[in-house]
């Protein structure tokens, strides 16, 4: 059973005179094309509702929106035509149809359409390419003057697309007015065909006459479409010129002419139509249909901006690289710049890994982060390359190495704190906005018996500083609809804040090669793409947040030097030892272990203690951490090796890196002090491999590694002001471990806060 | 081990060399970094005073204060002993995959394919069975979207359709299917509720109520299906509870497919909405598994009645056969039959029977006043029961059913809920998919053509369905609004429900089912189907729960036999 549709604005301009006619014929579709002589295309969206309405109500549909996609020159501008073909969609959304009638395109008179044939295809592909992302089929019809006007032609087209959504539209009339023989056309362009318009012509005149009539040979045609059990539509367009028999009739007239005409044709074919009931029962009982969602593209989990946007934007600020740093900058310029229209970026060289920090996720269980990460491709294992900081690690995407970070969050010691060049008071303002919003808690290690046991042993044997640690880690269960599932803070998690403040462009595969710097002041940043495109982006104000290698690294790369730019290179000298306890003297539920003992004028090091899985039957084991204080020194440095260059033409790193005699006393006593720990929580070594062994972990294993850009008052002695910037330059900022002066502790959650007092600096220079 | 000293003595030779920045003198530099002054002018010959500018010029520095890193005469640490992963999933080469014969090979990894796998790794632990996996999709997502800090409501929308594409075939019957090609399929996306199929309603069922019971309560349990999700929510409490009262005592919670518990420090992985990645990781976790993403599945290989393997092609269009004595095939209510078919595995049922519910949204209004305390969320289901063959779902606030702890929930005067309502749609033999062997894909393998349409019962349903709405909603106290152009209540187009199922169905008669009811296909021993295509009937209730649960049993049955015949 095929359906009928027709062109109803043929019968009249009116929709209730063509609704009347086409029920009287049993029609219930409508190929909408134009209302009261406006166009299809050009319906405004109160026009559009309102003809859908009128149609709901009395049971029509809409079979197909019979746009004029594609009846434009083919030298005329398609992208502005594309908007057109954008409009036709919605409306094919809109009226519930998945059917467009497009055209292949006029060919200038005189000149040979093969001239035009790349063009064409490329046209018809990219329109198949749009229907096919937004879910609706075209069919082309064939009509004279268009490329597709011969079969040859049309069915070239079709092949080329080869895509289930372009089909054929076959109008055996317009294949006569084009001088085709529409059955030899028909063979061409028989398995793409979706879609009949069944009007008829002769040869001779070119004159379109009632189905049947003509030279089309419909009864063939039929006898084809019947083998073929085609159940599609069959669209009634009448085309009859009032002239010679017909100068007398109306347009109502003429049209049931043709309706009469096809229908005895169909029924001499054996092929059945649907009937539609009587028009006076509109089938209302149904509830109308759904409009389509509101869509829009939307390829990745986080919005991305693309970078030939970003070179043509100028920004207030540009932040480079989203480790701790740039995110919390990011976020804090969100929230403070809300409604302020002013322009945030932010580029990252790496691509986007994980949405989530990896501990979030229950496929990262039973081992699978540690092997991730393990992954040189992921984590690279810079220090491979660099002899006297062979630990270092670099996570080169978005959300750096907090993707994995295990949240540890404690405070700089005061003795530390001292010494640098922020009021403490201001300190203390920014490390409560940075726990609060890193959801920094204490509880999950404060109420563990296993921590309570243990701080008592170590309180009383003076150890009076020893505390669970602080952890960057959302406790809250799923409550009231919302979602904590992304329980270990990562960057990823100030990045979703940010995003829902306002917008903000964000590039990935985007790294920073150059910083400029114009009249005195930052002017922008030069990114280069895996693809070795380059792209200038202007900013007022560029905060780098490359982490503590990159970071100077892009400053030397571009000529900013500074007496301290890549000097006082700092991390801490880490040990690792394995511990074990008599599980017979502890309780059946123990909590979780977390205890950290800071850092002293007196103790020159900071222990850590934290479960090492699985467990034993017969003893708790769990690692203790040591990190001795290294003070930092002008000659541990980040230097560019000008003879080694990446492939973004950036001079690598090379970096110097040794303790100094202080340094090795911290050590001598850490190990000391890690013996008399021993001792006051009653635990005895566990020999790792055969023997007990305290291990020294390679300089920069411990993503402490900071400094390079250290903040301070002099410029002889430290590469930015108190805020962060450049010392002399206005306008460029670091925000990232890099600034840290000194360290005693794990550097996150200060140089969070930093980063954090940073953007609001910036964001009173923006006002 | 605690009393080794230091080693100071073997200081680094190593010179150190720092270039002078404008303004540095010999100086300078000895008064900034404490050198003796005359050490450092015997060390740079080149430079002519101690103070003049040396901008940019190399200068020696004494070396006898820094010692390097490795001086002391502790041990390094170990590097670490890992065997990486390139993704964070394991994965096998095809190569590889072909040198194996597998006990059990699981085609797809949405709900069916990945409860199948996570049960017979669950059961067979780390015994010496060859379990292997494919899945024709990438991996996109390590968890269900819902948990990624980033997304809302709103984005969520916007990722799915652009992740998803429609399904090719579908139109002009079914223009409202989509499909999910990657690892974990449709389940990184859905939308988590997992009540029960109301199986007193549906007499044929073939599996013994007592024991779909059973693997109900193991479905549930695996899948945290809980209905605490909207606990303490005045929202879902006053409207649960008027329901309740005027008509609708059935009313409940609904039950959702997440563990709502908090996180527990120091442990890895607490995805808090399900997805079929959770028992990936779990069957990861007990035993190794072959997985190939990429990998389509073309044709299912047998031999005198047996399964032998699947033969399939990587994305570059590279064919591999994978030997197997039991293939379980989960690709979908579309790719499973279609697969069958090309493959030669005709039965009179096969791609016949496609079932849907038919689907109806709506928009009510209350007012914030009406809800005292907390708000909270609202989850409510007004199950199918005797005489009423539809289920609706209450949802809301708008925007905020589910979100993100970096959303701030605004508070609004009006609240918007959200109605989905499901119609029972009757299993007919001309609802199906077939091959068009006119159109090919990428792979050789002909498309689907989707046949469907509501029979004069289901539309009767649907129209019920409106007038029912109406009804709750007044019951309730909710206000039906038109508003944005979406009317109050209105019908969303066949297919855009992912409750596809029924063309590879379960049952006892060849003639009207393809698989027997433990999932194994009629006359072809090995071969299973694990995917919603197996279902009967589905009632007017979201079905993944009973694929599951149906999965579940299937590996048992596998499990009894031994992995093979």
């Amino acid at each position: 059973m095929i359906t009928l549709s027709a062109f109803g604005d043929e019968i009249s301009p009116d929709l209730d005179v063509q609704m009347d006619v086409l029920a009287s014929e049993g029609i219930r579709h409508l190929d909408l094309r134009s209302v009261n002589g406006k166009n299809v295309l050009k319906f405004t969206d109160e026009e559009a509702a309102d003809i859908k309405k009128r149609l709901n109500v009395r049971g029509f549909r809409v079979a197909s929106i019979g746009s004029p996609i594609g009846k434009i020159m083919i030298t005329d501008d398609f992208d502005t035509h594309l908007k057109e073909f954008r409009r036709a969609i919605q409306l094919a959304h809109f009226f519930g149809t998945p059917y467009i009638r497009v055209f292949s395109f006029y060919m200038p008179k005189g000149k040979s359409p093969y001239i035009y044939r790349a063009e064409v295809l490329k046209r018809m592909k990219k329109l198949a390419e749009i229907a096919e992302q937004e879910g609706v089929i075209l069919v082309l019809e064939n009509d004279v003057g268009l490329y597709g006007s011969s079969g040859e032609r049309a069915k070239e087209i079709l092949n080329y697309v080869h895509s289930p959504y372009l089909y054929a539209a076959f109008d055996p009339a317009n294949f006569i007015r084009s001088q085709v023989n529409p059955i030899e056309a028909y063979q061409l362009v028989k398995p793409y065909v979706a879609y009949y318009h069944m009007k008829d012509a002769r040869f001779n005149t070119g004159q379109v006459v009632p189905p049947g009539e003509g030279d089309a040979d419909l009864p063939k045609l039929l006898v084809s479409i019947k083998a073929d059990n085609y159940t599609g539509f069959m669209s009634i367009e009448p085309h009859l010129k009032a002239e010679g028999k017909y100068a007398e009739l109306n347009d109502v007239e003429r049209f049931k002419i043709v309706a009469t005409a096809l229908k005895k044709l169909l029924e001499e074919a054996g092929i059945q139509w649907d009937v539609s009931p009587n028009p006076s029962e509109p089938e209302r009982d149904l509830p109308p249909s759904c409009p389509p969602t509101d869509t829009r593209p939307f390829p990745t989990w986080i919005p991305l901006a693309s970078l030939n946007k970003m070179a043509q934007t100028p920004y207030d600020v540009l932040i480079v690289g989203s480790g701790a740093g740039g995110g919390a900058v990011l976020w804090r310029l969100c929230e403070q710049l809300r409604q302020s229209g002013k322009r945030i970026g932010m580029v990252e060289a790496g691509d986007l890994l994980l949405p989530t920090n990896a501990r979030n996720l229950r496929i990262m269980s039973g081992g699978r982060m540690d092997r991730y990460f393990a992954n040189p491709e992921i984590q690279r294992p810079i220090g491979m390359f660099l002899p006297e900081f062979s630990g270092a690690k670099q996570v080169i995407a978005l959300g750096g190495r907090t993707l994995q970070w295990g949240g540890v969050c404690p405070r700089m010691p005061l003795q530390v704190l001292q010494k640098w060049p922020v009021p403490m008071k201001e300190l203390a303002f920014y490390y409560n906005i940075a726990e609060q919003n890193m959801n920094i808690t204490d509880a999950n290690t404060r109420e563990s018996l296993i921590n309570q046991i243990l701080l008592k042993r170590l309180w009383a044997r003076g150890y009076d500083g020893a505390m669970g640690y602080p952890v960057a880690f959302n406790i809250k269960p799923t409550k009231y609809g919302e979602v904590p599932s992304d329980a270990y803070f990562s960057s990823v998690s100030f990045l979703a804040k940010a995003l829902n403040l306002r917008p903000f462009d964000l590039a990935v595969n985007a790294r920073a090669v150059q910083v400029f710097i114009d009249k005195g002041r930052a002017a922008g940043v030069q990114v280069i793409t895996p693809e070795q495109q380059s792209h200038f982006i202007h900013a007022k104000h560029v905060v780098l947040s490359a982490g503590s290698l990159e970071t100077p690294r892009l400053l030397l790369n571009s000529g900013i030097r500074g007496s301290a730019i890549g000097h006082y290179l700092t991390d801490a000298a880490a040990v690792r030892t394995v511990m074990g306890l008599n599980r017979k003297e502890l309780p059946e539920i123990m909590g979780k272990l977390g205890i950290i003992i800071p850092e002293t004028e007196e103790r020159p090091y900071q222990l850590q203690l934290f479960p090492k899985e699985p467990t034993l039957p017969e003893q708790m084991t769990f690692y203790l951490h040591g990190y001795g204080k290294v003070e930092p020194q002008f000659e541990n440095s980040v230097t560019l090796d000008s003879n080694k260059k990446d492939k973004y033409g950036v001079p690598e790193i090379q970096v110097h890196y040794s303790y100094s005699p202080k340094d090795l006393t911290n050590l001598q006593k850490m190990l000391e002090g890690i013996g008399r720990v021993f001792t006051a929580i009653d635990a005895f070594p566990i020999p790792e491999n055969s023997e007990p062994t305290i291990y020294l972990r390679p300089p920069g294993d411990d993503n402490w590694e900071s400094g390079t850009c250290r903040m301070g008052d002099d410029p002889l002695t430290s590469a930015t002001d108190r805020y962060g910037q450049i010392h002399g330059i206005p306008g460029l900022f670091v925000a990232d471990n890099s600034v840290l002066p000194s360290l005693g502790t794990n550097p996150t959650l200060t140089t969070v806060a930093l980063a954090i007092s940073t953007a609001d600096y910036i964001v009173q220079q923006l006002k | 081990m605690f009393n080794k000293s230091i080693n100071l003595t073997k200081g680094s030779k190593d010179l150190k060399m720092y270039i002078a920045n404008d303004g540095d003198t010999l100086r300078k530099i000895a008064n900034q970094n404490s050198f003796d002054l005359d050490e450092l002018i015997s060390l740079n010959p080149h430079i002519s005073g101690t103070d003049v500018n040396i901008s940019r010029i190399q200068v020696k520095f004494p070396s006898s204060n820094v010692v390097s890193a490795n001086q002391s005469n502790l041990d390094l640490c170990p590097p670490p002993v890992v065997e990486y992963i390139r993704e964070w999933i394991p994965l096998t080469p095809l190569e590889q995959m072909e040198e194996t014969e597998y006990d059990v090979l699981v085609v797809g990894t949405g709900a069916g394919g990945g409860a199948v796998l996570w049960r017979l790794c669950e059961q067979w632990g780390q015994n010496c069975k060859n379990i292997g996996v494919i899945e024709a999709g990438n991996l996109v997502l390590p968890t269900q979207a819902r948990n990624i800090p980033t997304m809302n409501s709103e984005r969520l929308d916007y990722y799915f359709r652009t992740v998803s594409k429609p399904l090719t075939g579908a139109i002009p019957d079914y223009p409202g299917a989509r499909q999910v090609l990657a690892l974990g399929g449709r389940t990184l996306f859905w939308n988590m509720h997992s009540p029960r199929l109301n199986l007193s309603e549906i007499p044929e069922w073939p599996v013994p109520i007592q024991e779909m019971d059973i693997y109900y309560q193991i479905a549930e349990r695996v899948m945290n299906v809980t209905k605490q999700y909207p606990e303490g929510s005045s929202f879902t409490g006053i409207l649960l509870d008027r329901l309740q009262r005027n008509g609708y005592p059935e009313t409940t919670e609904l039950p959702i497919a997440a563990n709502l518990g908090p996180s527990v420090y120091g442990q890895i992985g607490t995805d808090v909405y399900f997805s079929t990645i959770e028992f990936l990781a779990e069957a990861f976790d007990r035993r190794t598994i072959d997985l190939a993403i990429n990998t389509r599945a073309v044709q299912v290989l047998t031999h005198q009645g047996h399964v032998t393997g699947v033969k399939v092609m990587s994305s570059n269009k590279k064919v591999y056969v994978l030997k197997a004595k039991t293939v379980v095939l989960s690709a979908s209510t579309f790719e499973t039959p279609r697969l069958l078919l090309h493959s030669g595995i005709q039965g009179r049922a096969v791609g016949h029977f496609l079932t849907n519910h038919s689907f109806i949204k709506a928009t009510g209004m209350v007012s914030r006043s009406d809800f005292p305390g907390v708000l909270g969320t609202l989850a409510v289901s007004v199950p199918e029961t005797e005489g009423r063959p539809y289920e609706v779902h209450l949802t809301g606030p708008d925007g905020f059913y589910w979100y993100q702890p970096y959303e701030e929930r605004p508070w609004t005067p009006e609240l918007e809920i959200l109605f989905t309502c499901f119609g029972k749609v009757e299993p007919r033999y001309q609802n199906r998919i077939t091959l068009d062997p006119s159109r090919k894909d990428a792979y050789g393998v002909p498309e689907i053509q989707v046949h469907f349409s509501f029979s004069e019962q289901d539309l009767a349903i649907i129209r019920r369905l409106e007038e029912a709405v109406e009804r709750l909603a007044s019951t309730a106290g909710i206000r039906l609004v038109s508003q944005d152009g979406m009317p109050a209540i209105c019908l969303q187009p066949a297919g855009d429900l992912n409750h596809d199922s029924g063309t590879c169905r379960m049952g006892t008669d060849p003639m009207t089912s393809v698989a027997n009811t433990y999932g194994q296909i009629h006359g072809v021993s090995g071969l299973y189907v694990a995917d919603n295509s197996v279902l009967p009937f589905i009632g007017a209730t979201n079905l993944t729960l009973t694929t599951v649960a149906l999965a579940i049993r299937t590996a048992d049955h596998i499990i009894r036999r031994g992995g093979t015949i």
